[in-house]
């Protein structure tokens, strides 16, 4: 099994690869008011300049991923396995913008987009999964566990964005070295 | 506390570098204003005490 993938574009990914479905689920069982489009979703090691000017021309909504913490450890006698824990910030940030039609807009898309973003996290929380075709070959990235474990509500009044952060835990475990 | 301070200004550090990639690349309306910043990093500051209290209390280091 190849892992191609480093942590923080493993769970882009996740969220890329899973949004469409997650959110015509929420949309089709009524759980949410709106089927929003994938947002942009931005790993700031990997961002280039174009690609920013347009996020802010033509959107409304990022989802920014960092990761904030790794740890291993060798639970065997021989250090012959590896077991990692990850921890990462998803920050899903919505702009206020002064023409939208009333002051609860920007919050009822943040509330979807979080909505969804759990969903996709929830419905994958076992084996999380990403596959990769290149070259004409198929590849597979996976973890053993990832897991939504706290939101905060993340706004700045000043520049008008409304934001919930979320701290999400993966787990790999039982690697060979 | 020196190490305290340190691991502060640390996390500080990481988050406004954070954020000035946002406003470089033109994500400027997706960046935070510096009193967030500070704010984000006294979250995180505060998660990385709590985690080494755990830590200590269990008899453990990463």
């Amino acid at each position: 099994m190849a892992e191609l993938l480093d942590e923080v574009t493993f769970v882009k990914r996740l969220l890329s690869d899973n949004w469409s479905a997650s959110a015509l689920s929420l949309y089709n069982s009524g759980k949410i008011a709106t089927n929003l489009p994938v947002p942009k979703i931005i790993d700031v090691r990997s961002i280039e300049p174009q690609e920013g000017r347009r996020v802010d021309a033509d959107s409304n909504n990022v989802i920014v991923i960092f990761e904030d913490s790794s740890s291993t450890t060798y639970p065997t006698i021989d250090y012959a396995v590896r077991n990692e824990t990850f921890t990462f910030t998803i920050h899903i940030r919505v702009l206020h913008r002064r023409d939208f039609p009333d002051n609860t807009t920007s919050r009822d898309r943040l509330r979807i987009l979080y909505r969804i973003v759990r969903h996709i996290l929830e419905t994958n929380s076992l084996s999380p999964t990403i596959t990769t075709t290149s070259g004409g070959s198929t590849f597979t990235d996976s973890a053993e566990v990832i897991k939504l474990t706290s939101r905060s509500e993340a706004n700045d009044r000043k520049k008008r964005l409304l934001g919930y952060k979320l701290s999400v835990e993966m787990k790999r475990m039982g690697r060979s070295i | 506390m020196t190490n305290l301070i340190s691991t502060f200004n640390e996390i500080l550090k990481r988050e406004q570098e954070r954020n000035e990639i946002l406003n470089e690349v033109g994500l400027a309306g997706f960046s935070l204003s510096d009193e967030e910043v500070f704010k984000h990093a006294v979250d995180a500051f505060v998660l990385k005490v709590q985690e080494k209290a755990v830590e200590a209390v269990n008899g453990r280091t990463p």
